[in-house]
């Protein structure tokens, strides 16, 4: 018993590090924002805009490099975890004291993302198609 | 002459008129050769006392006008991948299996300005925003118009002292 448990844990150690490794070998995305609600900590939910939000029509969405980007301007955001669970991409990070959350359907494309600060949440739809890679 | 219904009326159309055409708009002056000058006169005239107005107030109609109004805050500008994008966002739904394929080349990592999620803007901060552009313009319109009545009362200065009517 004493050393099946130590084998035990080694084998889920390495399945979880070989799931992680295949989350982050997922080709680059470029996802449509199509919908923002905007909640406030008084609990109502408004629509927004794109403009409004000022979020980028279209984000770049790189596993690999760990990073979000805006094909439209410079702007970036860092991926702080990269992981495949039951079919869906799911992508955490932070930024300027707001923390969010994503998932990308790998069958549909569709796409949920939680941007939650102290007394705001955003809650953005969208949909994402593989990308090529930035030719320079 | 009695005022009957009919001439009462001809006469409303003339005041109408006068103050459709004849009327000058506000901050409009009219000058007038009082000792004679003729039109070549008038035209010289002109040109140095614009040039005087110009230096007493370093102000100059025209090139203030060519002056581009600054852009409102929440417009980004038009970037090199916008169009890219559109098309490969048309294909949206046909992923299949592709997002667990090869790495691509990353994106260029690293904090920009704004961030792309640190950035977003709630409805109240757009709002807010917003308020202060519109505001920031209305000032910069009264400080422009305020140069503008500077630079014409020094033109209208300066004709006066060449002899001309200025109203």
């Amino acid at each position: 018993m004493r050393v099946l448990i130590p084998i035990a844990l080694a084998s889920a150690l390495t399945l979880a590090a070989g799931v992680s490794a295949l989350a982050e070998q997922a080709s680059l995305l470029l996802c449509a924002v199509v919908n923002v609600v905007e909640c406030s900590a008084q609990g109502d939910c408004q629509r927004s805009t794109i403009e409004t939000a000022n979020l980028p029509r279209f984000i770049r969405v790189d596993p690999a490099a760990k990073s979000l980007s805006s094909p439209d301007d410079a702007r970036t955001a860092p991926i702080q975890s990269v992981e495949l669970v039951n079919d869906q991409l799911v992508l955490q990070g932070g930024q300027q004291g707001r923390a969010w959350s994503a998932t990308v359907a790998e069958k549909t494309g569709q796409m949920a993302v939680a941007v939650v600060e102290d007394q705001t949440a955003f809650v953005v739809f969208g949909a994402c198609t593989a990308a090529e890679p930035e030719r320079r | 002459m009695r005022l009957t219904r009919g001439n009462a009326g001809a006469i409303g159309v003339a005041l109408t008129l006068l103050s459709g055409s004849l009327v000058p708009a506000a901050g409009q002056t009219f000058t007038y050769p009082s000792n004679g000058q003729s039109a070549q006169q008038e035209s010289r005239d002109r040109g140095e006392c614009h040039q005087w107005a110009v230096q007493q107030t370093g102000v100059d109609p025209a090139s203030a006008a060519a002056m581009p109004a600054a852009p409102p805050p929440s417009a980004p500008p038009p970037g090199r991948g916008v169009a890219r994008g559109a098309l490969r966002g048309a294909a949206v739904g046909s992923v299949g299996g592709a997002i667990a394929g090869d790495a691509g080349k990353g994106a260029a990592a690293g904090a920009a300005m704004g961030g792309l999620i640190g950035g977003m803007r709630t409805r109240d901060q757009y709002a807010a925003q917003q308020d202060a552009y519109a505001q920031q313009q209305s000032q910069a319109q009264q400080a422009s118009a305020s140069r503008l009545d500077a630079y014409n009362r020094a033109l209208n200065a300066c004709l006066a002292g060449r002899g001309y009517t200025v109203r």
